[in-house]
């Protein structure tokens, strides 16, 4: 290849990593001056042999750089100090679903097809956690300013705010009420959908009743925040007791039998039931790192 | 990866050079340039300039708003030939002047610290 052929191809890759508006503008031009550079440096006296052309390029930058540069800089999808979290809850959203769906298809002898489904199927969720990240990101750009600047969550972490304390209270009650009250009023519903919410005989009186020292627990730990509109140490350890009460609890709802007597509504509950144990387990997990990460330590001094 | 001593401190110095890359460029921009001739006259004033920075930061200061160009044919093949618009100009003094108190500041730090 002569000097000339080897700036064109050079040229010709540069282009290819160009808006394609900027294409034939900015190629032409940097044809023309690497021309310029390189008639110089043999005008200098250089030895401008394909050698000496492929040094002189080198110089500029391998072709897709020197393409980046012509470029603004574009939107952080996802920005440094969140990568660790972002892969965090990539990675660990994948594996809790292969968690749930391989050991089914291990033990019916279907490897094959789970990676085929569940397998692969479970890259949808790193998928939507970069659409996520890449709508904040747009959001960001358009609010241009500066962000908020800091200031502190609460001046007192620990106060209860008794206005949303007692909208989840009435709302707790409300809903053990209907729990409660849930072979009653299924009987009421037309055959078809009596039969689909109709509870497992076994479950009621079994499995079942767990829930009610539960619910009496945090009935208990609600009305104590609301009368002294503060939490505790002691307070937090059985609000933790009573949350791995919950995931002991729904482990063997899950695990010991059917809840629901039709099976397709057992399963969509069951389901649900180990997204709302995966929640528990993550509030812990995160209850007990915040715990840890509280105060910076001193540095030890020798 | 970890980088060697002498790598560090050639990232370092190279960073601030790319500080003062753009009042550079601006400062040669009040007649009409083209990109190697530019190139040139920063090297003659001891401030080589890579041409793959070089070139591409000439597009993308007019892409700001801060250059005008235009292709010219003067002896050779058509040449896109930019120099300072009013907001170039304004740029320009606006720098200068940030930079003429970051050197008297550094000078004076430099001196106290027996530098």
């Amino acid at each position: 290849m002569t000097a000339d052929d080897l700036i064109k191809a050079y040229v010709a890759e540069v282009m290819r990593h160009l808006p394609r508006g900027q294409r034939d503008d900015v190629g032409f031009e940097l044809q023309e001056l690497l021309r310029d550079q390189l008639a110089d440096r043999a005008g200098s006296g250089e030895d401008m042999d394909a050698a000496g052309v492929l040094a002189m390029l080198d110089s500029m930058g391998a072709p897709e750089e020197v393409a980046a540069r012509y470029r603004e800089p574009g939107v952080t999808i996802v920005e440094p100090h969140r990568t660790r979290w972002f892969l965090t809850l990539a990675l660990g959203g994948v594996a809790l679903q292969w968690a749930l769906t391989l050991p089914r298809a291990l033990a019916a002898g279907t490897p094959a097809q789970w990676w085929a489904d569940s397998g692969l199927g479970a890259l949808w969720w790193p998928g939507f956690l970069v659409l996520a990240f890449a709508a904040a990101a747009h959001l960001r750009t358009r609010r241009g300013s500066p962000p908020q600047p800091w200031r502190p969550a609460a001046v007192d972490a620990l106060q209860v705010d008794r206005g949303r304390a007692t909208g989840a209270f009435v709302a707790m009650i409300l809903g053990m009420a209907v729990l409660l009250a849930m072979p009653a009023w299924t009987r009421a519903l037309p055959a078809p959908a009596a039969a689909a919410f109709a509870l497992d005989p076994g479950f009621v009186a079994g499995r079942a009743p767990l829930a009610l020292f539960l619910w009496a627990g945090q009935l208990a730990l609600a009305a104590i925040l609301l009368r002294t509109g503060r939490w505790t140490a002691r307070l937090r350890g059985v609000r933790r007791a009573l949350d791995l009460g919950w995931l002991g609890t729904l482990s063997l709802w899950i695990a010991g039998g059917p809840i629901f007597s039709a099976g397709p509504t057992d399963s969509l509950v069951k389901a649900l039931l180990v997204l709302l144990c995966a929640g528990i387990a993550v509030g812990l997990i995160m209850t007990l790192l915040r715990g840890r990460r509280r105060a910076p330590h001193a540095p030890l001094i020798a | 990866m970890v980088r060697t001593d002498d790598s560090n401190q050639s990232r370092i110095e190279q960073e601030m050079r790319r500080g003062v890359v753009v009042l550079a460029v601006l400062s040669q921009l009040r007649e009409p340039q083209y990109g190697y001739s530019l190139r040139q006259a920063l090297a003659q004033a001891d401030m080589p300039i890579e041409e793959g920075t070089l070139y591409p930061l000439l597009r993308r200061l007019e892409a700001q708003g801060f250059l005008a160009s235009e292709w010219r044919i003067e002896d050779g093949p058509p040449r896109r030939y930019y120099r300072l618009n009013g907001a170039g100009e304004a740029l320009l003094q606006s720098l200068a002047q940030t930079w003429r108190a970051l050197t008297g500041s550094i000078d004076a730090i430099l001196e106290d610290s027996g530098t």
